[in-house]
């Protein structure tokens, strides 16, 4: 319970730091994305699953989406770390930035699928470089920070 | 006399070597307590003139907005921006003013350059704009000069595309693009941009216009909500 409030809290403050501080960014990296890796790593299929899909409907309220666009790609993704992290070994950040690199991108594609087909979203290079390739590779570099966050965050409350 | 001179003349040269050492080194430690009150006092007078200078910005960027708001014959109610979209994918601000003080889904939002775009959710305190550079945002529009019609849609890199142009349309780079009025939603004569760019094809029903916003959305801080809906409906 105290670790679900743990990472809601954090999936909060990475939604308002999205928001605002980082806002401006060109190209903003998805911190939400990471708390919900962070959900598959550390947490049960149905807890995780829960959090992870308020967390993509706390994005649904902050967004101009679709309500459940975000709920759902979120999920998947949750369902995805979760699926692999009983196959490989996460322990070392480069490895999990990896999985945050292959995550980002599964997220992406959904996202780009379903804006695809509920708006007149034009599949242009130019467009896939801001929507998709951008804000994948800031996520990646933002990821380790979050993750060392998280963790003394953890430690300190547990 | 002539015998004692030298010596009383090196006597008062000594005294007044000594005199002066004393009398630099206390002005010397004077000096560092002044230097660093002098420090402090361009670091408060450098806050000041920050302040000031932001204040008078804000102060141009208010007079044109108040300016604006005359020119608007509906009630206008004033918003600040208070967030942006979440995501990447959707261009949307949130701004300080919801239901509680008369806004509805469907208002109208402009800032003193011109269209920002429209409320899609009010909540009780706050409300979210679809921008018009957002993908699902679509404008009735009409170019001022030409009178071509087209639809303004957004587009990414905060830029637009006026689709559905004839190609017999002359329209011309730089023309201004205003609403037309039709669809119900954006009354008459709203700005919303400059044609950027125009590609006419030698085949094709169409036109390709790009439209420059009038709005910055990255520097945006202040807008208005036209209060006012059903009258622009009926307009």
């Amino acid at each position: 319970m105290q670790k679900g409030l743990l990472y809601l809290t954090a999936g909060l403050v990475a939604l308002f730091l999205q928001m605002t501080t980082i806002s401006h960014l060109p190209v903003k990296p998805d911190l939400v994305l990471v708390v919900v890796i962070c959900l598959g790593l550390s947490h049960s299929p149905f807890s995780g699953a829960v959090l992870a899909f308020l967390l993509g409907c706390l994005m649904d309220v902050f967004a101009g989406s679709t309500p459940g666009f975000f709920a759902l790609t979120r999920t998947v993704v949750f369902f995805f770390v979760y699926s692999m992290r009983g196959r490989l070994y996460f322990e070392s950040y480069l490895a999990k930035a990896g999985l945050v690199f292959v995550a980002a991108l599964i997220d992406a594609t959904i996202c780009l699928f379903l804006v695809g087909i509920t708006s007149h979203l034009p599949i242009l290079p130019s467009s896939i470089g801001r929507l998709i390739v951008g804000p994948v590779l800031l996520t990646v570099v933002f990821a380790p920070f979050c993750f060392l966050v998280l963790q003394r965050t953890r430690i300190l409350t547990s | 006399m002539e015998i004692l001179s030298p010596f009383q003349r090196l006597y008062y040269s000594s005294v007044r070597a000594v005199r002066d050492l004393a009398k630099n080194y206390v002005f010397l430690i004077h000096l560092r307590e002044k230097n660093e009150e002098l420090s402090q006092r361009v670091v408060e007078l450098e806050r000041q003139n920050a302040e000031l200078a932001e204040m008078a910005i804000a102060n141009e960027r208010l007079r044109k907005l108040l300016d604006f708001k005359e020119k608007i014959p509906k009630p206008t109610l004033p918003a600040e921006l208070i967030g942006e979209d979440a995501s990447s994918w959707f261009q949307t601000i949130t701004i300080n003013q919801g239901e509680i003080d008369g806004v509805r889904k469907g208002m109208v939002v402009v800032a003193a350059e011109g269209l920002v775009g429209h409320v899609i959710h009010a909540s009780r305190d706050v409300s979210k704009v679809l921008l018009i550079t957002d993908y699902n945002s679509s404008v009735d529009a009409i170019c001022q000069l030409s009178r071509a019609r087209g639809i303004v849609q957004g587009k990414e890199g905060n830029r637009c595309d006026l689709n559905y142009v004839s190609r017999r349309d002359d329209v011309a780079i730089g023309e201004r693009v205003i609403t037309s009025g039709l669809g119900g939603r954006f009354p008459k004569g709203l700005i919303v941009g400059t044609v950027s760019t125009v590609e006419r094809n030698p085949y094709g029903v169409f036109q390709k216009v790009e439209v420059t916003p009038a709005v910055d959305f990255r520097k945006l801080e202040e807008v208005f909500v036209i209060l006012d809906h059903d009258d622009s409906i009926k307009q």
